[in-house]
């Protein structure tokens, strides 16, 4: 076990430090130079753009920046960003909550939600239940999620104004709210993003989920556990559900990059300040800083996902564990 | 003699499939005796496997057991009780060994667990009480170190072993009927017959009765006391084994006998039986061995042949019990002429 | 021609098309001999989902194709830009204009062009280089399969969405060609995964090992004994690919960084409609109405596809 994870870690670790260097270099590869925007700005004269250059190393080779660049990453320093005149590390400190607790409630209810109408649908396969929920559950899989987040919007938001349009609290009112009035505000800003990332997971989800309890359904130990005289209940939560819930896990691990490019949409449309909001913007302006750091991070918490997700798996399933 | 401890009386299980009503069990009766084995034996697809499953009800839609069905177990009706009370059998009065240990078993679980498990279920037992016969009943099954071993998963044991697991899981409550599907086919000549002579000896402590459902005519040979053989889901020839061994009246029981090979006799090739079995959603006209029958007639074409008493409890669903001259005049069956099989 | 006469005439060739199809499909199930894809096509008719999906599809590639005769009015024609800017949808404009007066059923129907472009010719792409890379290393075998696979995977963890905006956003406005090229280069490591996957199975059966043991080559045993059997998969993961596409497309449009205006994409008209998204709501709900249900049509016939192609089918037992 301790093997395994460790090989794990090592394999993370390569894995973040590849897709830095992929994101670094392709960045100052493709044309439009960093510090564009500010650069580009009518009131610079050539002379203070070179100082500008040379403060920030523009100027020398591409791959002493990378080196300077890799070398500061590994003392906590991940540079500052032009376009919110701060340092990198405080934005993210900033945004990376916000994402996390979009992403924390939506994989949560979606997970919960997935597996039940899976398991429901496998159990009442081909009837009326099956199709209704399957064809719902695909009429949600095909969506974009920012279409999907646009239509919450229109619906929840504009024409019945049950929900906030966009961001995290209210503008005006948050700091004046107590303490519950502020987790309220918060939860009601986040309900309709977190509607959307849910529903659009959950859906693919249940897909998976169902052809796993077909699967497992067919296999001969269900077939023995009946045979020992076992209630329905029995067989289908302790033998049928225990194996077919399995593969779900692994899925975990898949779900976290798929929330984290959904967040970007959803953050973008409901304005959440987010990572996904962060990053989006900070390329529009050419923040290479900012974008580079925050592809660092997404790429930590999609090694980190996958590897949670094949500890849990080895821990479940017994076949995996090694003596 | 003593009233049979499981009656089953023109047993029909059918399954609605794609292609048509396969009707896999067609009228099917026979008795087992307390504490004998009976044997049912035939090739893939005459519905040996399906007549056990429907003994225990565990077969599921699109198949279903058809009304005019009995199977009684010491008198009752085990097609008339609600599910509830099937489910207390089940395990219990009456248990199955399937064959594919290693898919039967769940591979998430103990193998100690899966065998406490029949026992807490049917018994108000705590679990360590239900460990503990767990552990009992793995020894009494000849695995060595039952305690560890019963702390282990599936994947970890042999196939010996985990067959052995499953007879320890289906005789821990000491059902009084065992059904056995194919117990050794998945396992090794030499493991076969370690596990036929636990079976024995486990029947003999028990007193429970056996089905032993196989195709293999040698495991009927050194288990059974009386065998049935079934053919595209009837029941084509019953007698007790020494009576079948010795004189099978059945052309296809003369089929299978002759096409196992035996030590000794000098053979150039193996005989086959010509032909294949009909598909179960489309069983031929009158006899439903007659293509591949070497003896057949016209009458075999025309007429379904009831089950025919030769003697000595031996019966036979063929017509050369009334016409026992044209054994002497074989020809080549007509499947053979149609192509079809070697 | 009358507009409606043009659409009628559409609606005749796409209904006869999906009969041609419908009787090939026929044909290859019923045929006397027993092939697996005689098999494949039985089992696929029998889904009923999947086949009225196929036929939706063949109507929506008619109408695609056939988009400048059936669109109502030019997609970037803005004949006047006071009287008829942003009306609701009406007769005489079915899916509303938006803010320039352009007419958004045309623009959708010209938009099918390119997002549904975009999203074969890209899937083209990736399944190219996968079944290449896969191929390759699946062959292989040994270190080099395992260094391609390592690699395979650690790129397979990036997000794509986050890498595509990171590039796209850094080239500013790019052409069509280089959108399509972008897009399929990310695409094909969860491919290449399948590829080497079957490519390895195969190539442990025995008629694998037969042709070797004859003395057939590498190449020629990848390309023509290996690869046909080992391409169910990747047909079906090409099909799902296409709808995930779709979509991938249609987001970035919808960022600014996809398909740019005047050229319609239907991502690009939700990306013009959401900023009035209250006041121009057709502009967002007919264009991903559009997105929804080709997906959906999309993913149908792939899931009967795999379902088809599949031998794990339980018949019976």
């Amino acid at each position: 076990m301790r093997r395994l994870l460790a090989g794990r870690l090592l394999q993370g670790a390569v894995i973040v430090v590849l897709v830095t260097t992929i994101t670094f270099f392709l960045i100052h590869l493709v044309p439009g130079e960093p510090l564009a925007t500010t650069l580009d700005s009518p009131y610079l004269t050539e002379a203070y753009r070179a100082r500008l250059r040379a403060i920030y190393g523009l100027d020398r080779p591409l791959g002493e920046q990378y080196v300077r660049y890799v070398g500061a990453v590994a003392r906590g320093d991940l540079g500052w960003s032009f376009s919110l005149r701060r340092p990198v590390a405080d934005a993210l400190a900033d945004a990376l909550p916000n994402t996390l607790l979009l992403m924390g409630v939506s994989l949560a209810l979606s997970f919960a939600l997935g597996i039940a109408l899976g398991v429901l649908q496998a159990m009442r396969r081909d009837t009326a239940t099956d199709r209704v929920l399957g064809a719902v559950a695909l009429f949600f899989y095909s969506m974009p999620d920012f279409w999907l987040a646009l239509m919450a919007m229109l619906l929840f938001a504009y024409w019945l104004p049950i929900f906030p349009v966009g961001g995290m609290v209210d503008p005006v009112m948050h700091p004046y709210l107590g303490f519950w009035g502020r987790i309220g505000d918060v939860l009601s800003h986040l309900a309709l993003p977190a509607l959307v990332l849910t529903l659009l997971s959950a859906a693919g989800i249940a897909r998976y989920q169902r052809a796993a309890v077909l699967e497992v359904v067919r296999q001969d130990y269900v077939r023995t556990a009946r045979a020992k005289g076992l209630r329905e209940r029995s067989v289908v939560v302790r033998h049928l559900l225990r194996n077919a819930l399995l593969p779900t896990i692994t899925l975990l691990g898949l779900a976290l990059p798929a929330l984290l490019g959904g967040a970007v949409f959803v953050e973008r449309v409901f304005a959440w300040p987010g990572m996904g909001l962060l990053t989006v913007n900070a390329i529009a302006t050419r923040d290479y800083p900012l974008v580079t750091a925050s592809v660092i991070v997404a790429s930590i918490t999609v090694v980190a996902g996958s590897l949670v997700a094949d500890v849990l798996y080895a821990v479940v399933d017994p076949r995996l564990r090694r003596r | 003699m003593t009233s049979p401890l499981l009656s089953v009386r023109d047993l029909r299980t059918t399954f609605r499939t794609g292609a048509g009503v396969a009707r896999a069990v067609d009228g099917v009766s026979f008795d087992v005796g307390r504490g004998e084995t009976l044997g049912i034996v035939g090739e893939s697809g005459c519905g040996k496997s399906v007549t056990g499953l429907s003994i225990l009800r565990l077969i599921q839609p699109p198949g279903r057991i058809e009304t005019g069905s009995r199977v009684e177990l010491d008198g009752r009706d085990l097609l008339a009780l609600d599910e509830e009370s099937m489910r207390k059998i089940r395990g219990n009065r009456v248990a199955m060994i399937f064959q594919e240990p290693m898919t039967a078993l769940n591979p998430v679980f103990t193998v100690g667990e899966q065998i406490a498990e029949v026992v807490r279920v049917h018994e108000r037992a705590g679990r360590r009480e239900a460990w503990a016969r767990a552990v009992a009943m793995l020894e009494t099954v000849g695995i060595p170190a039952p305690a560890q071993r019963a702390s282990e998963y599936p994947h970890q044991l042999s196939g010996g072993m985990r067959q052995r697991v499953m007879i320890a899981m289906a005789l821990v409550l000491e059902p009084a009927l065992v059904i056995a599907d194919e117990p050794t086919t998945a396992l090794d000549v030499t493991i076969q017959a370690q596990i036929l002579e636990l079976l024995a000896d486990l029947q003999r402590r028990l007193g429970s009765s056996i089905v032993m459902i196989t195709h293999d005519l040698g495991v009927i040979a050194e288990t059974a006391s009386r065998v049935v053989v079934m053919y595209a889901g009837e029941v084509v020839e019953e007698a007790t084994v020494a009576s079948l061994f010795a004189e099978a009246h059945h052309p296809y029981t003369e089929g299978l006998l002759r096409a196992m090979p035996r030590v000794g006799q000098a053979r150039e090739r193996l005989a086959t039986i010509p032909g294949t079995v009909p598909p179960p959603t489309a069983w031929p006209s009158g006899c439903r061995f007659h293509d591949r029958c070497p003896y057949a007639w016209e009458r075999c074409v025309a007429e379904h042949p009831p089950l025919y008493r030769i003697g000595g409890g031996h019966v036979s669903r063929c017509h050369l019990a009334e016409e026992p001259a044209r054994r002497a005049s074989p020809h080549e069956p007509w499947a053979v002429a149609r192509g079809v099989g070697a | 021609m009358a507009l409606a006469v043009r659409w009628l005439l559409a609606a005749i060739l796409s209904a006869l098309l999906s009969l041609l199809l419908a009787r090939r499909l026929a044909r290859l199930a019923d045929a006397p001999m027993e092939t697996p894809a005689g098999r494949a096509a039985r089992r696929f008719r029998a889904n009923r989902g999947a086949v009225l999906a196929l036929h939706l599809l063949v109507a929506l590639v008619v109408v695609t194709v056939l988009a400048p005769a059936l669109a109502p009015h030019p997609p970037a024609a803005q004949p006047d830009i006071v009287a008829l800017k942003s009306l609701p949808p009406s007769l005489a404009h079915p899916f509303g204009t938006d803010q320039y007066s352009r007419d958004v059923l045309s623009r959708v129907l010209y938009g099918a062009r390119v997002s549904l472009a975009v999203a074969v010719l890209s899937v083209l792409v990736a399944i190219t280089l996968g079944v290449a890379y896969g191929g390759v290393a699946g062959l292989a075998g040994g270190r080099v399969d395992a260094v391609l696979m390592r690699l395979n995977d650690a790129l397979l963890s990036v997000p794509r969405v986050l890498l595509l905006i990171a590039v796209l956003a850094a080239l500013g406005r790019i052409d069509i060609e280089a959108l399509v090229l972008l897009v399929g280069v990310t695409g094909w490591f969860g491919v290449s995964r399948i590829v080497r996957a079957e490519v390895r199975s195969v190539g442990a059966t025995e008629f694998v090992t037969a042709a070797r043991a004859l003395g057939i080559g590498r190449r020629r045993l990848l390309v023509r004994h290996v690869l046909p059997n080992a391409l169910s998969p990747v047909i079906v993961a090409a099909t799902l690919a296409v709808g995930n596409v779709i979509v991938l497309e249609a987001g970035l449009s919808y960022l600014g960084i996809g398909v740019q205006p005047p050229q319609a994409s239907w991502g690009n008209i939700l990306q013009e409609g959401a900023a009035h998204i209250q006041a121009l709501w057709w502009m967002s709900l007919f264009p991903g109405l559009a997105i929804v249900a080709t997906v959906m049509a999309v993913n149908l016939v792939g899931d009967g596809l795999r379902d088809a192609l599949d031998p794990k089918q339980v018949d019976g037992r």
